[in-house]
């Protein structure tokens, strides 16, 4: 037994704060859940006791997660800020850990040795590392860590049944549940279980002589002694589970989870996903995975036989979805709420005084004896090296996961948003981050501005973000059609939540806003581009909330406090005297179980050794495998898809080098064409999936058939691509296609355009705008406006036009009713209309009625994805009349009109023509508008087309359309009674400003075309220019 | 313990009840006699009401006005109850009831009126809008006029507040009399664009300059002409295409940025659009020239209000016939020189399309490509194109070149 301090401890506390406490400093921020925390931090900071927070998801209670390291990094940002109380709870959660981990080798082992070989394990432990530095799981780890602390006191408790120590262990319990729901809960099944068996078969022990003598009997009779003791403590840590966040439990209940599940990464099948299988197997399990029979040899002894089981249990469901045992389980609902990475977090640290142990014999116990007896000294040297090496590589190689493989974007500069929240009264609307990643928290928590987005999912109230599997709006392009499904709802229909800035760091979503009629306001300091919406009203000065009892608050910001104000004042005495050794206290009772370590059995080393050359060849299977993969020449399918991923990931020099090199393209040729190529598909396309027919193929040559799906943020795109294939030398390569050798007619030329400028505010103040700077709204009129039903589907159609001489952002909304003048849906356009007008431009629209994916049909959820997919909304009576109402607002912006319609071809069913951009900006998206036109000029339908290639300055690109079977559409009605412009009814405005309207003007410009169900199209053309100059 | 039980017991019984008040009774012999009061005064000045209470009690005064009521009370001088209420809580004009009460029996009642201070004018305040209107005299701002006292009390009716309106070129000078403390006039656009300046005044108090655009009105036919290089049909050049000054129907520029919609029509029937935007009135438009030849009519369109003369234009072919030349095996074809107008190389980027059939007639592939220093090449290999007849198909610029080739394997390899 050793006296005075242990070193080892010291040893691990000093390198653990030193390692862990100075790297948060650059991995804390960037993980995925730390900033949460803060966000929830600064809302206690700013109203302890008022549980309900505006600026997520509508508003949101922040009574859905334990409050108690929230509340503490709260209140030490009084001290120092937000960051300085994240980064001093971080601290001591590394404290806790250390510590804890200590004491729970302690317990298990009763040698203060391996207690400290353990602690210096849980130092280096790959699965701290992640948990912390990667994941961010503050309050996991403190509950977790006190946890451990706790089950000493729950030892000595069950064991001695001095009431001292109920008293302790009680009151880390409440700690632990105000820090985290999920591990006390699960706390109790896996690690407070097995401690009460471990306490029963201890008192067993004394009774018997050795564990050979103790049977089931005994065990049972202790287990009798005992059962006071148990129940007690099982029963009064139910009661402190359930009180301490009371307020929570109600709010589960009462707001229950009933949202689609987000897929996790830790319930994928780990051999299909080896990027789970490798953040959420392998880095938790790191070295551990070549020890796995020693510690199960360890668990599966008597004494720690529960422990045994427990970690079995956790081994097991820590797999997630490779095997089908964890969802059978867990059950379905289960299985999808919980993150099944955490049974891993627990195995691993459980696992922790095995390991301590397992060092300790093999550092200076039995087993160097025995390895150094049968195999020599130089061989256990090397294998010594073997796992050091092995920890520190995972030790380092985990820490540099976020270095190589960020989760997170770069770093933003807030400050820039902030102040411009701030100004102007931005902040009376809402706003929404595109492409901030986790740091949308931290922004969130600067500023008292409202968002529709948030970051804690289980929180999230709207039914377009319920029934869709998205955390966030703002990474929605990686949740494909489901999250740019939402997010489109969220655009299109701004004004329903007040929308109107968008934030946006991502220039993938800037297609979808330009269309859904969004514009670029400006571009802040730090690169972010700030987008606005026009015709959006402000918040209401009032805002509906849940508000809950007031005891509940006064629970929710009392009690988290204060259980760890009282367990400080009960276990501080303890504390003091093991630390400062002042009085000697008496030998404690898991001490007298330690056992002897001599003698270790010689086939424990021969399995172990079996199994760590088993993982080894499953290591290397594994990187033969990867290396076979990527082995991109071997076969015409390999190199197709080796090109396209390098196309799809912009590595422009890798896609070069597939290219046939007798047909040399040189690289510097190949990058400008390739860069020069902007459009939808180039610039703003993610591929999805491609599938790849060889034809024709001979020995040296193949004809490829590429059918290529690639996600943009307007719609999926499918693309059928041709490739020839040669092989040379062994090697497959592409030829290249033919250039496009076309050359603009002029070098320099010039172009006349009206620009606008609009002040804002005239008149510097702090108040409203003064009404002598507020614009007339443009006046605009419908021409017509139908109501038709088409496939099953219900649409307004029509014809607008800018009838002021001012520029025009127009907004339409149409809402459909009933013959009883019942309203059934409203909607508002998309992308089917010009949203900007020039004075007397005119514009087809169409409105379709979208209703929130999904909701009817929770299991029809389609596998794959597609951004277009489209919802129709289930009306429960037939509409027979709409309404329409009109917005224009003042456009200065995005009026580009250089986009031309030239050469066109028409057959039966298809036109075929050439866009020519007649201007001096590069139109990065053009959208083709096309209108249907019966025998008498009348509108009888609208239709889009996105064309997929961007259009250069004097350049052609072909297009072509297929023309719509429109002979089956129905039109219900195409009354002008209920349109509204600005207010105000449409047919004032038509007799006021054009009185005298020459109808045949837009007849007379329609192209004659002989089609089902029209007689007429009309083309009209909306260009997005990626880049403005 | 039963001691606690006993004081807690005591405490809480003793810690319910009522106080209990007696109320104060209303003498029976009170009378009350109005010494003095006021009927009207103008803002700014204080209102004091004597009452003679017989009774021995303290009367308080409740002034009812628009933001609630106050409560005076007296200063009492034997009987005579002397309320004096401050200039500062009735400055806003209007009627102010009042009524005196003791102990919630209401004795008098009376009210007085407060006048706006007429002789202080200190400013009109003015709406004017919409901020811009069109020309034609049809359309108009409504000018709103609030003078108001220093008290920002709105002047008497009949205030009379003099407009002036300066258009076109001259100042125009307009009364008129408030009516509710209010007056408004509708300003009418005149037939020229431009702008309207107006500001009122009364009492020698002048209000800030107020302004409406006019903006002019409905756009009335115009003439188009066209612009080009040369008449050939090279797919190349550009046409321009440009409107004169569009005016409205009173002879104004049409505003900035109105759109005009150039729509052409080939002779095939497909109609090709082009659009511009106006400055100073004149719109441009540019389209390419077309690749074969065409004849264009083309009309301009401020769609519902205007449009312009059709302009016709011809184009003619730009290349002649070209040479195909196949190599031995027919398996390279060589498409060109294609010459231009005036025997020059054709400009690069003439698309050229090969169309490959069997000797069935089925059609089997389509190869496109772009012209290069004249010249567009196909290569038809072997391993895609087994030996055997077949029939091709090369355009290029509207013309069409068919041959029989027989496909043979390359003899060097």
């Amino acid at each position: 037994m050793m006296k005075g301090t242990n070193v080892l401890l010291v040893v691990a506390l000093f390198v653990g704060v030193a390692f862990h406490g100075s790297s948060i400093f650059f991995t804390l921020e960037s993980t995925y859940d730390a900033l949460i925390h803060l966000f929830f931090a600064d809302h206690y900071a700013n109203s302890w006791f008022e549980p309900w927070d505006y600026r997520w998801y509508t508003g949101f209670t922040v009574q859905g997660y334990p409050p108690l390291v929230h509340q503490l990094i709260g209140i030490l940002s009084y001290i120092g800020g937000l960051k300085f109380g994240l980064f001093t709870v971080g601290m001591l959660a590394i404290l806790l850990y250390v510590t804890g981990a200590y004491r729970f080798g302690l317990l298990m082992s009763g040698d203060k040795k391996v207690a400290g070989y353990t602690a210096i394990l849980a130092v280096f432990s790959s699965t701290f590392i992640e948990t912390l530095h990667i994941f961010g799981q503050l309050p996991s780890i403190s509950a977790l860590s006190i946890l451990l602390h706790s089950m000493t006191e729950i030892y000595l408790w069950l064991k001695t049944g001095k009431r001292r120590y109920f008293f302790t262990s009680l009151s880390l319990i409440a700690v632990t549940v105000t820090s985290h729901h999920v591990t006390p809960i699960f706390g109790m099944v896996f690690f407070i279980f097995p401690l009460i068996g471990m306490v029963v078969m201890d008192v067993s022990r004394d009774k018997v002589d050795s564990y050979q003598n103790l049977t089931f009997k005994v065990f049972w009779q202790s287990f009798r002694q005992l059962f006071w003791r148990i129940v007690s403590f099982g029963f009064f840590s139910l009661i402190l589970i359930v009180t301490c966040i009371l307020p929570y439990w109600i709010n589960s209940k009462k707001n229950p989870i009933t949202q689609v599940p987000i897929p996790h990464g830790s319930r994928d099948n780990f051999l299909e996903v080896t990027s789970s299988g490798l953040v959420f197997f392998m880095i938790p399990w790191g070295i551990l995975l070549f020890v796995l029979p020693y510690i199960f040899y360890r668990f599966y002894s008597k004494r720690f036989l529960f422990f045994g089981l427990s970690m079995t249990m956790l081994t097991i469901l820590g797999t997630g979805g490779t095997t089908p045992i964890p969802l059978k389980l867990l059950g379905e609902t289960a299985f999808n709420i919980l993150t099944l990475d955490r049974f891993t977090l627990w195995a691993t640290i459980m696992a922790l005084p095995i390991f301590g142990e397992f060092a300790y014999r093999m550092v200076e116990g039995d087993i160097k004896q025995k390895i150094q007896n049968k195999f020599g000294s130089v061989y256990h040297r090397i294998l010594g090296g073997f796992l050091a090496g092995g920890i520190l590589f995972m030790v380092i190689f985990t820490m540099s996961l976020g270095y190589f493989r960020p989760s997170q974007p770069q770093k933003i500069n807030m400050l820039p948003i902030v102040n411009f929240l701030n100004q102007d009264q931005h902040d009376r609307w809402r706003y929404l981050p595109l492409g901030f990643g986790d740091q949308m928290a931290w922004l969130s928590a600067q500023t008292k501005a409202m968002t529709v987005d948030g970051n804690y999912h289980s929180a999230r109230r709207l039914p377009e973000l319920t029934t869709r599997a998205i955390e966030r709006l703002e990474n929605s392009k990686f949740r494909g059609v489901e999250g740019i499904g939402s997010l489109q709802q969220f655009l299109t229909v701004p004004e329903k939540y007040n929308l109107k800035y968008i934030f946006s760091n991502d220039k993938f979503y800037d297609p979808l806003l330009y269309f859904c009629g969004w514009q670029r306001l400006q571009q802040l300091e730090n690169g972010i581009m700030v987008w606005e919406k026009l015709n959006v009203p402000p918040m209401p000065a009032i805002l509906p909330k849940d508000d809950v009892p007031k005891w509940s608050k006064i629970m929710w910001g009392t009690i988290p406090i204060l259980t760890v104000l009282i367990a400080f004042f009960i276990n501080i005495q303890m504390l003091w005297i093991r630390v400062l050794k002042s009085r000697k206290i008496p030998i404690a009772d898991y001490f007298k179980y330690k056992v002897s370590y001599s003698k270790f059995p010689g086939v424990v080393i021969v399995v172990n050794h079996i199994w760590a050359l088993i993982v080894l060849v499953c290591l290397g299977f594994g990187f033969y495998t990867f290396y076979m993969h990527n082995a991109s020449q071997r076969s015409p399918e390999n190199v197709i898809t080796a090109y396209y991923n390098a196309l799809d990931f912009k590595e422009f020099e890798t896609a070069h080098s597939f290219l046939d090199k007798e047909k040399e393209v040189p690289i510097a040729q190949y990058m400008l064409e390739v860069s020069v190529t902007d459009g939808i598909l180039s610039s703003y396309a993610k591929l999805d999936a491609m599938s790849i027919e060889i034809t024709n193929e001979t020995d040296n040559g193949a004809k490829a058939v590429v059918e290529t799906d690639w996600v943009t943020p307007l719609e999926r795109v499918h693309r059928t691509y041709y490739h020839d294939l040669v092989k040379r030398k062994g090697d497959w390569f592409i030829q290249p296609s033919y250039l496009d050798t076309d050359i603009p007619p002029d070098q320099l030329f010039s172009d006349n355009a009206t620009k606008f400028y609009n002040h804002g505010r005239r008149r510097i103040t702090t108040q409203q705008t003064h009404h002598e700077d507020v614009l007339k709204q443009p006046v605009l009129e419908v021409l017509s406006a139908k109501l038709v039903r088409y496939n099953g589907q219900y649409s307004v159609i029509g014809e607008l036009q800018n009838v002021d001489n001012l520029p025009a952002d127009v907004v339409i909304k149409a809402t459909l009713y009933n013959d009883d003048d019942k309203e059934l849906a409203n909607y508002d356009a998309k992308y089917h209309m010009k949203h900007k007008l020039m004075p007397m431009e005119t514009t087809s629209f169409k409105i379709n009625f979208e209703g929130i994916a999904w909701s009817q049909t929770k299991d029809t959820i389609p596998p794959t994805f597609n951004p277009d997919e489209f919802t129709p909304i289930e009306l429960e009576e037939q509409p027979t009349k709409f309404n329409l109402q009109c917005a224009g607002n003042v456009a200065n912006t995005d009026l580009y009109k250089g986009l031309t319609l030239q050469s066109l071809d028409i057959e039966d069913c298809e036109v075929v023509g050439e866009l020519y951009n007649s201007g001096i900006q590069e139109v990065t998206i053009p959208l083709l508008l096309a209108s249907y036109y019966d025998e008498e000029k009348k509108l009888v339908w609208v239709d889009h087309k996105f064309v997929q290639e961007g259009v250069r300055v004097q350049r052609k690109q072909p297009f072509s359309y297929d023309f719509l079977n429109v002979a089956s559409l129905k039109i219900i009605n195409s009354s002008l009674k209920n349109c509204f412009v600005n207010g105000l009814p449409n047919t004032s405005i038509a007799e006021k400003v054009i009185p005298n309207r020459q109808e045949g003007h837009v007849g007379e410009q329609l192209q004659p075309v002989n089609g089902d169900g029209f007689e007429f199209v009309k083309f009209e053309l909306n260009s997005y220019i990626g880049n403005p100059k | 313990m039963g001691r606690y039980i006993f004081i807690g017991l005591c405490f809480v019984l003793f810690s319910c009840g009522e106080e209990v008040k007696t109320p104060a009774a209303v003498p029976n012999d009170l009378s009350t006699t109005i010494l003095n009061s006021t009927e009207t005064i103008v803002a700014g000045e204080t209102v004091t009401l004597e009452f003679d209470i017989r009774g021995g009690v303290e009367p308080i005064l409740i002034l009812e006005k628009s933001f609630g009521p106050l409560l005076f009370h007296p200063k009492m001088n034997d009987s005579v109850a002397t309320f004096s209420i401050p200039a500062s809580h009735i400055q806003q004009s209007g009627v102010y009831n009042w009524q005196l009460t003791v102990l919630s029996k209401l004795l008098e009642v009376g009210e007085f009126k407060v006048l706006p201070k007429t002789e202080k004018t200190v400013g009109i305040e003015t709406y004017f809008g919409p901020r811009s209107i069109r020309a034609g005299g049809d359309d108009f701002s409504m000018l709103f006029m609030v003078p108001v006292d220093i008290y920002d009390n709105p002047l008497p009716d009949g205030t009379v507040v003099s407009i002036n309106k300066q258009m076109d070129q001259e100042v125009k000078v307009i009364t008129a009399l408030t009516k509710n403390g209010y007056v408004w006039k509708n300003l009418f656009s005149s037939e020229r664009a431009g702008r309207m300046l107006v500001n009122t005044s009364t009492n020698n108090i002048h209000s800030k300059e107020l302004t409406s655009m006019i903006s002019p009105s409905n756009s009335v036919d115009f003439k188009i002409t066209y612009n080009r290089v040369h008449d050939f049909a090279d797919g190349n050049q550009v046409v321009i295409f440009k409107t004169d000054q569009i005016k409205d129907r009173f002879g104004n520029t049409v505003s900035d940025g109105t759109l005009v919609n150039f729509s052409i029509e080939e002779d095939k029937g497909t109609i090709l659009k082009t659009k511009g935007s106006t400055i100073d009135g004149v719109a441009t438009g540019r389209i390419l020239h077309p690749t074969e030849a065409s004849d264009w009519r083309v009309t301009a369109y401020i769609t519902g209000e205007a449009k312009s003369n059709d302009a016709t234009l011809s184009f003619r072919t730009a290349v002649g016939d070209f040479e195909v030349q196949f190599s031995e095996n027919n398996r390279f074809v060589r498409v060109g020189p294609i010459l231009g107008f005036m025997d020059q190389l054709v400009p690069d980027g003439l698309l050229i399309t090969l169309e490959v059939y069997d000797k069935n007639g089925k059609f089997i592939e389509k190869a496109t490509t772009n012209s290069s220093k004249g010249i567009g090449l196909f290569d038809m290999e072997e391993r895609f194109f087994p030996n055997d007849d077949y029939k091709i198909k090369l355009t290029a610029a509207g013309i069409q070149r068919e041959f029989q080739v027989a496909l043979t394997s390359d003899e060097l390899e």
